[in-house]
């Protein structure tokens, strides 16, 4: 007979063992937000999408209200999902700029105009692309500082919001963001190519 | 000092301490420290040094996200996606989007006219042949809905890269809510209108559509008033397994609205004409109140979920008064049955809501029923358990689940009606008491004064509520517990489990201390807790603190209550499957009703039908004929009784003497619960399609075998059924033909049969394919096909070993069978299966059972050939 999937308490019970350790659950969270972010993302750009501007923030919390809704959750809780919903939100982006890439590399051009849009976008879409490369070779290093980043710049969150996320204090997240910063910055920007490192760089993803 | 040959290894947490350290500081000084580092360590120094460079310079970097940029590039994404094209439309935007399929709008301009449409197509990299063919299969099926009220098929066609297409009418018009309010329609006229929906509705049933998502947005009216509805069958369209749960739902994804989905389809289960009926519920409860049954503001949706599964809402009438109207009797209970929790509570029917509604339009008496007194046995079905033991027959789980959620009460509603302030049946007795009602009703009506506004919902009103008991009423700590005791049952009704323990729990805190504390309210706080434990599957906290509350309410000699939790705790145990305490306390609860109500009591009759199904359980099949055959006589003597109680009970019976054994004393029941229910439901409904199909699983037990095949003839031919039904009427279709030796036949059947169960999905299903595929394996070497019938035979035992591991219940029989076929094909791994057979079949059912000792004995034969 008919096997019942309920799927009630997913998301609180994700989050649950998440926090207590007794399951790594960050990446079931993960997808779960993922997907809603996507739909909530199309959802803000549906209506009069010409002229929407994205909310990365707004998404953020708007997904927690829907998956998780008004339940009483712990700080660390919350953190824990706003951690997922950030890496989701960077996911969304990056994912969507590498399409954009690959599509321009294929000539499926749909829009032969020079609409200044698209060109500003197609920048825009490596920036991502080079900023999410960079972001993985920083995490070898300094993993708990791209962490930051991630939170920070794709999911919007604040210092106090990052802080629970990755369950630091307020200064380590601040001091972890001008570091991770400096180095991004040097890494994307104009670094010296001829500066030696202290261990060969990974090949960047992608 | 000379650089290190190889690249040093770096110590990084030094790195980013000493980053710290030297941020802040001018240039001059960082200067003098890094000269001193790089004496040391270069290396350091040199990373060092470059990080602080590129820090200086780093001003707004990374500061923020380019939203607008952002925005742009995921809304080109999506754009790009789109087609430019299909057929003659030009596609504009996407509008809507399941698992497997995207909707967008499209509009023909060709100079003739516009027209515009809503085109549904599949999602790149979902186009294998089989989602195609489904795809197809669908669009010819909502080609034939040709039906003024229901939006069309305008065109359809293949995409340049393969994929198909088809293009519906797109309505303008309003979601039918919306166009009541606009129009200022009275109670009178919106059942009208309601009543043209249904009737569309069963019109796409009649052609084995099912909707799946309906709900106000789908249910237009257009501006000449009238009614068209939207998207049939698209949710299953765009449904990515299949599986019968509408695209509302994937694995923890959840599409925009879930407000009007059904139990079942929120538990993935199959979705029936049940689950439309179900959905009409709920919207005929917001074009009556106003307001939706389940959804509260800043709610999540788990919160909406189980609030769709276990919770009890407002009557209509207590909702509509709210919002100031009037709503007659006859409406809560077409309301109420509609909205049902189980399927087979409902109308069977879409027609036969709509007929109801014309019932109560002329003024006839409706058939739907206020529930009043009555058994509270949903706890009993509390998440689908029907939980009779896996060894009887299918038949006897569909007849028992749908009679034992007939007996619900609605008990729990009526209490939640009691808090409210227009009830004057509240706790009498005390001063005190009225006082807890000029509390609780100054908060209905004027809202939180504090607050200084006017409370808009009954979240507010609760939180509002517990607030104030614990200030206001501080000085009075017994009314204090009292408020918060009403509210933790409201909250319980509400499904909010949690809190519901959290207020009990603090009453019973408090009233432990206070040495002159009301026995009343302990023991009902510790009903109350026991409940929400039990709902919040703590069975060990359950348990204890109902047994405390049965203790109270029986010392201070209520005995209502006290059955009322002792039903509960019975619950309890049945739930941790100890089925004697369960019984034990089952049949205390049937021995006091008799004492106080009598035997011919509804209440009395709801225990005894309890007490069967726990005996069953238990496997005390005498107790459960005895208590089963006296709720019948019971039933039989009721006036008011439809026959929906007792065509259950007759068919659970009927599937218990069978089971017994008894099969001549079962047949005649079969009959007659089937002829209830054709007589109550329709030849061609749901509840005869199980109560045939049960029949037929007799039927076929006792080897009549042309019987059992026109009875499984009838359900496959039922166009109410639910699908899995269907499915299985196949199978044993299947089974049927095959005894007879009418090989092809049964080929046929079965693999219709296996067709079905795929074409539902889900795991359930696919096992139920996979058996469906054993029993063909089995005709197929019946027939001498041996080699066919070996590769079918073992991949479906590859396919339930998958599901359910090495030894089950479910592999006995496919095991046995490619044993037979491999002795048939004289091959030397038949000894190894045979034995396997009979183990799996001993240890699952012992060494008595008919099977094991089949098993037995084709091991036996085998070894005395060889």
């Amino acid at each position: 007979m008919a096997e019942s999937t309920g799927t009630q308490g997913a998301i609180s019970e994700l989050l649950d063992s998440g926090v207590s350790g007794t399951r790594d659950s960050f990446d079931e969270v993960f997808e779960l937000v993922y997907e809603e972010l996507k739909r909530l993302a199309r959802h803000q750009l549906a209506a009069g999408w010409r002229h929407q501007t994205l909310d990365t923030t707004g998404l953020v919390h708007e997904a927690y209200l829907r998956l998780v809704g008004s339940a009483d959750l712990s700080r660390r809780h919350r953190g824990y999902f706003f951690g997922a919903a950030a890496r989701a939100m960077r996911h969304v982006l990056v994912d969507a700029a590498r399409r954009r890439q690959s599509l321009k590399r294929g000539g499926g051009e749909r829009d032969r105009t020079l609409d200044e849009s698209i060109l500003s976008v197609d920048g825009f879409a490596a920036e991502l692309i080079g900023l999410d490369a960079a972001l993985e070779r920083l995490a070898v290093s300094f993993p708990r500082q791209a962490d930051v980043v991630e939170c920070r710049f794709f999911g919007g969150l604040t210092i106090e919001e990052t802080a629970a996320a990755l369950e630091l204090s307020r200064r380590t997240v601040i001091r972890d963001w001008e570091l991770a910063r400096a180095w991004l910055y040097r890494e994307l920007g104009s670094g010296d190519p001829g500066l030696p490192t202290d261990e060969a760089r990974p090949r960047p993803p992608g | 000092m000379t650089r290190a040959f190889r690249p040093m290894k770096l110590d990084h947490d030094r790195l980013a301490d000493l980053f710290e350290t030297l941020r802040p500081l001018g240039v001059d000084e960082r200067r003098t420290r890094l000269e001193a580092m790089r004496r040391d360590n270069p290396a350091l120094a040199d990373q060092l040094g470059s990080l602080l460079e590129a820090h200086d310079s780093a001003d707004g970097f990374l500061e923020s996200l380019d939203t607008a940029r952002a925005s742009e590039l995921l809304d080109q994404d999506e754009r790009l996606a789109m087609p430019e094209h299909a057929g003659p439309f030009r596609l504009v935007r996407e509008i809507g989007r399941g698992g497997l399929g995207v909707v967008y709008l499209g509009e023909r301009s060709d100079g003739s006219f516009d027209q515009q449409v809503a085109v549904k197509l599949i999602k790149r990299g979902m186009d294998s042949d089989s989602i195609v063919r489904r795809f197809e299969a669908e669009r010819r099926i909502l080609a034939s809905l040709e039906h003024a009220a229901i939006s069309r098929i305008v065109d359809g066609g293949v995409l340049a890269d393969g994929r198909p297409w088809f293009a519906m009418e797109y309505i303008r018009g309003m979601p039918v809510t919306q166009w009541c309010d606009r129009q200022g329609l009275g109670v009178k006229a919106r059942l009208e209108l309601f009543e043209t929906v249904c009737r569309t509705v069963q019109f796409a049933h009649s052609r084995l559509v099912v909707h799946r998502d309906l709900k106000p947005a789908n249910i237009h009216v257009t501006e000449h008033g009238d009614v068209k509805l939207l998207d049939f069958g698209i949710a299953k369209l765009l449904d990515e397994a299949g599986d019968g749960a509408s695209a509302l739902t994937l694995a923890g994804m959840r599409a925009m609205t879930r407000d009007y989905a059904a139990p079942e389809q929120i538990r993935g289960e199959p979705v029936s004409v049940a689950t439309d009926v179900h959905a009409l519920g709920l919207v005929l409860y917001e074009l009556l109140t106003g307001a939706h049954p389940y959804r509260r503001p800043d709610q999540g949706y788990e919160a909406l979920d189980r609030a769709i599964c276990e919770a009890e809402p407002d009557w209509p009438s207590v909702a509509a008064a709210r919002a100031g109207r009037r709503l007659h009797r006859d409406l809560d209970a077409i309301v109420m049955t509609t909205m049902a929790k189980q399927p087979g509570d409902r109308y069977g029917s879409a027609e036969a809501l709509a007929e109801d509604i014309r019932r109560h339009l002329d003024d006839v008496p409706v058939r739907a029923r206020r529930r009043t007194a009555g058994y509270r046995i949903a706890r009993f079905l509390r998440r689908h358990r029907v939980g009779v033991s896996a060894t009887l027959a299918i038949g006897l789980a569909l007849a028992v689940g749908l009679v034992l959620a007939a007996w619900q009460a609605q008990r729990a509603s009526q209490e939640a009606t009691l808090a409210r302030a227009n009830e004057q049946r509240a706790e009498q007795a005390a001063a005190r008491s009225r006082r807890t009602l000029d509390f609780i009703t100054e908060l209905f009506r004027g809202g939180d004064p504090r607050a200084g506004r006017p409370v808009e919902s009954i979240d507010e009103l609760l939180a509002a509520g517990e607030a104030r008991a614990g200030s206001d009423l501080a000085e009075d700590p017994g009314l204090q517990d009292l408020v918060l005791l009403r509210l933790a049952r409201v909250r319980l009704n509400r499904a909010e489990y949690d809190s519901a323990l959290t207020l009990s729990l603090e009453v019973i805190e408090r009233e432990g201390a206070d040495a002159a504390s009301s026995a009343a309210v302990l023991a009902e706080a510790y009903e109350i807790a026991g409940e929400s434990l039990y709902l919040l599957d703590d069975r060990a906290g359950a348990e204890p603190r109902l047994r405390r509350a049965v203790e109270l309410y029986r010392a201070l000699g209520d005995e209502d209550r006290a059955d009322r939790a002792m039903s509960s705790l019975a619950g309890v145990f049945r739930d941790g499957e100890d089925y004697a305490q369960a019984v034990a306390l089952q049949r205390e609860l049937r021995d006091r009703a008799i004492e106080r109500h009598g035997s011919g009591h509804p209440e009395t009759l709801g225990h005894r039908y309890g007490l069967a199904v726990f005996a069953i359980d238990l496997g005390d099949y005498d107790l459960a004929e005895t208590e089963l055959r006296a709720a019948l006589a019971g039933l039989e003597a009721l006036p008011d009784e439809t026959g929906v109680q007792r065509s259950g009970g007759l068919l659970t019976l009927a599937s218990l003497l069978d089971r017994m054994g008894r099969s001549d004393e079962a047949a005649p029941l079969f009959e007659r619960g089937v002829a209830i229910r054709t007589e109550l439901f329709g030849s061609d409904s749901e509840p005869v399609a199980n109560a045939r199909f049960s029949q037929g699983i007799f039927l076929l037990g006792q080897g009549r075998l042309q019987a059992a095949e026109a009875t499984f003839r009838r359900v496959t031919e039922s166009t109410a059924a639910a699908p899995s039904t269907h499915a299985h009427g196949w199978r044993y279709l299947g089974r049927a033909l095959r005894e007879q030796g009418r090989y092809a036949e049964a080929l046929e059947a079965l693999s219709a049969g296996e067709a079905a169960y795929l074409d539902i999905g889900g795991p359930g299903m696919t096992l139920q394919a996979h058996r469906a595929a054993a029993d063909r394996g089995h005709t197929l070497a019946l027939q001498g096909d041996t080699g066919a019938a070996l590769e079918v035979l073992e991949k479906s035992i590859a396919g339930i070993e998958s599901i359910r591991g090495d030894t089950h219940y479910d592999l006995i029989q496919p095991l046995g069978y490619y044993g037979l076929a491999l002795r048939q094909a004289g091959r030397p791994e038949t000894r190894a299966v045979l034995e396997r057979a009979a183990r799996v079949a001993e240890s699952i059912l012992g060494a008595d059972h008919r099977f094991t000792q089949e098993a037995r004995r084709r091991l036996t034969v085998l070894l005395d050939e060889s």
